[in-house]
């Protein structure tokens, strides 16, 4: 389903340039669940953001079901990460003055759903993941594993193809990043396309398929 | 994203900041008030000024005695003032203008309110009825008869009253005892006692009720008699006057019946009095016009400093949104970074920061316009008749500029906003 060819990604800045990432071809399929497994500044999220149309690579090409990203604008871009790509962040990143549900029916709001509907859909997915009652609670109100659940709830608003999730157990105990991770695993078995950073190699056992990634370049492939 | 969801989450935005967003939007509401009290006054000027040359004739002259508040004794011999004669001369020489007429007030005892009391009345012709007739009339008007056989008649004037008298009336008008015994009593063929003489009254002229009194709007022109009688009986009547001899008039009001003619009479008109006396530089020539513009001065210049507060404000009301917005994006980029990570486009940054520019501006204009309604209700109060003039429209046109103003102070911001580079902006703390 997405293709990465010869990824480069340099951050420039006044007197050097600094190779974040240095060439990195993955392949990953329909269904699949591939954790990317390394050290912290090995270029991880540099990585997963450009898979998520976040980001723009130096050099190298990134296909999206065939499509080359590089062809996109920036307004075609955002329309991919709204509609295509769910991101899970590990700092959650959502937003602070507003409820659960208003978090979570955000994307749909962009997308052009209309606030009835998003809401009935927010419902059903809170019912799943055991957040209804919370709907109306503030992020501040919320632990880190519900507001992870928030975010993971979220990601899915607009039904995307593409789940990225950039160590969303970095700031959970073991116990609600054991919840987190089923419920990735429960998604894929359900047919979402996972790809998830992590530097815990026991979350990345997890996953079908694990790359991992050092100094810019992946390392080896399992 | 819909608007209303927009709309929605500035709103969210702006209640959270409550204090910010007020004192943001405060300037701008003083504009919109200074732009409400201003409209109203410009509305209500040209209304009048519109007005007043319908009723008097766009081709109006006033010719005065330039020395008119001076003490002018009988020493001053005919060819220093205006006389009746003067008036009759150039009605002959210029049969074609729509109105010559003349007139002459005086103060003489008026004995019929059970006390003697002493009231102006105005000498007229005929012509007056071209003035500008709004009046309802019962009986007669004054005829010529009546001008040429100095026959003791008179035509009063009658206030039309209220339709609804407002609030601030007993405040303000004192009570006019002649204008009591005209309300209350049938006049008409009766006979009033003027300086022991008496008058028959053949008409009552009424005024429309103040509403719908165009002069009451008007409002130039600041005394008006009640008594009108024929002006060669009144030029031998004894009694208080600037010129005590019997020729003299006050003035003469001409009609040429445009406005381009205007010039041309003035000068046709001097001409004729300079041919029958050697002199015409005692005369006071003013189009009415000018009249006008002159008793609308003052005004206009409270209007112009009141307008300018206004721009100030405004531009100081826009000044501040586009400071707060801007201070509002560095205080917002994380947040900024999150919604475009989830797919929210570069426009979809700018609306955000735009609509809530609007609002600001929009609940400034709010503010504005029920504290602007308020001013001009409480000038209404004091009997400020411009205040009358306020209409809808104008409250709507205030806020329709402020909420522009919101906008055009939001662009820079919001495209500030909508450059920051999404990942960048994730990462900031
Ligand atoms: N804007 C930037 N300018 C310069 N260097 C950057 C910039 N963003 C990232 N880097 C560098 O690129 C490298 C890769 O960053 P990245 O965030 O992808 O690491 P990571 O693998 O996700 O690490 P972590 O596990 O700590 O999240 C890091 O060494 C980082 O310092
Ligand atoms: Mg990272």
């Amino acid at each position: 389903m997405i293709r990465c060819e010869k990824i480069v990604k340099n951050y420039t800045s006044k007197s050097f340039v600094y190779q974040a990432l240095k060439g990195v071809d993955i392949e990953v399929m329909e269904n699949d669940f591939l954790a990317i497994l390394g050290p912290s500044g090995c270029g991880k999220s540099t990585l997963l953001n450009i898979m998520g149309f976040l980001d723009i690579p130096t050099s190298g090409q990134y296909y999206f079901k065939n499509v080359d990203a590089s062809k996109l604008n920036d307004k075609e871009r955002s329309y991919m990460r709204l509609k295509e790509v769910g991101f899970v962040f590990q700092s959650f990143n959502l937003l602070p003055r507003l409820s659960t549900v208003e978090n979570i029916i955000l994307p749909a709001l962009y997308l052009g759903t209309s606030r009835r509907d998003a809401v009935k859909k927010a419902d059903e997915f809170m019912d799943l993941f055991n957040m209804r009652s919370k709907s109306r609670n503030s992020m501040l109100e919320l632990s880190g594993g519900e507001k992870q659940r928030v975010a993971i709830i979220r990601a899915l608003i607009n039904s995307p193809s593409l789940l990225l999730a950039d160590e969303p157990t970095g700031n959970l105990d073991s116990s609600n990043a054991n919840d987190v991770i089923d419920i990735l695993l429960e998604l894929n078995k359900k047919g979402m396309t996972v790809v998830m950073v992590t530097h815990d190699i026991n979350m990345a056992k997890k996953a079908k398929r694990i790359i991992k990634i050092k100094d810019g370049v992946i390392d080896e492939a399992c | 994203m819909k608007l209303v969801e927009t709309a929605r989450s500035a709103m969210i935005e702006i209640k959270y900041h409550k204090m910010r967003s007020f004192l943001s939007f405060f300037s701008i509401t003083i504009g919109v008030i200074s732009i409400i009290y201003t409209l109203t006054l410009v509305y209500s000027m040209n209304y009048r000024m519109n007005k007043a040359i319908e009723i008097n004739g766009p081709g109006r002259i006033n010719i005065e005695n330039k020395n008119r508040w001076e003490e002018q004794g009988s020493e001053y011999d005919e060819s220093k003032y205006l006389t009746y004669n003067d008036a009759l001369a150039i009605r002959k020489t210029f049969p074609e203008l729509y109105m010559v007429s003349p007139y002459f007030n005086k103060w003489v005892r008026f004995s019929d309110l059970g006390y003697d009391t002493y009231l102006g009345i105005e000498g007229i012709t005929p012509e007056w009825k071209k003035r500008g007739w709004i009046y309802k009339m019962k009986g007669r008007f004054i005829n010529k008869y009546d001008i040429d056989n100095k026959e003791k008649v008179c035509v009063i004037i009658k206030e039309g009253g209220w339709l609804k008298k407002p609030k601030w009336y007993k405040f303000y008008k004192y009570k006019d005892s002649f204008q009591e015994y005209v309300k209350h009593n049938e006049l008409v063929g009766k006979d009033i006692k003027i300086n022991n003489n008496l008058f028959k009254i053949v008409g009552v002229l009424e005024e429309p009720p103040q509403e719908q009194n165009p002069k009451s709007f008007i409002g130039v022109g600041s005394w008006e008699p009640n008594i009108l009688v024929p002006l060669t009986t009144l030029q031998n009547l004894k009694g208080y006057s600037y010129n005590q001899n019997t020729s003299a008039i006050d003035g003469i009001n001409v009609d040429t019946g445009n406005r381009e003619s205007i010039e041309k009479y003035k000068r046709l008109i001097s001409e004729v009095i300079k041919s029958r006396k050697n002199d015409a530089s005692f005369l006071n020539m003013r189009d009415y016009i000018e009249i006008l513009k002159d008793q609308m001065a003052d005004k206009q210049r409270d209007m112009m400093t009141v307008m300018i507060i206004g721009i100030i404000a405004i531009l100081a009301g826009g000044i501040g949104i586009m400071n707060v917005s801007l201070a509002a994006i560095y205080s917002r980029i994380k947040e900024i970074g999150i919604r475009r990570a989830i797919g929210a486009t570069r426009f979809d940054i700018m609306m955000q920061f735009i609509v809530e520019a609007i609002l600001l501006g929009f609940l400034g204009g709010i503010f504005g316009v029920i504290i602007g309604i308020g001013a001009v209700e409480y000038l209404k109060i004091k009997g400020d008749i411009n205040m009358m003039m306020f209409r809808w429209w104008m409250a709507l046109i205030a806020i329709v500029i402020a909420s522009l103003t919101g906008f055009i102070s939001s662009l820079y911001p919001a495209s500030v906003a909508a450059k920051l580079d999404p990942v960048e902006a994730l990462k900031y703390e």
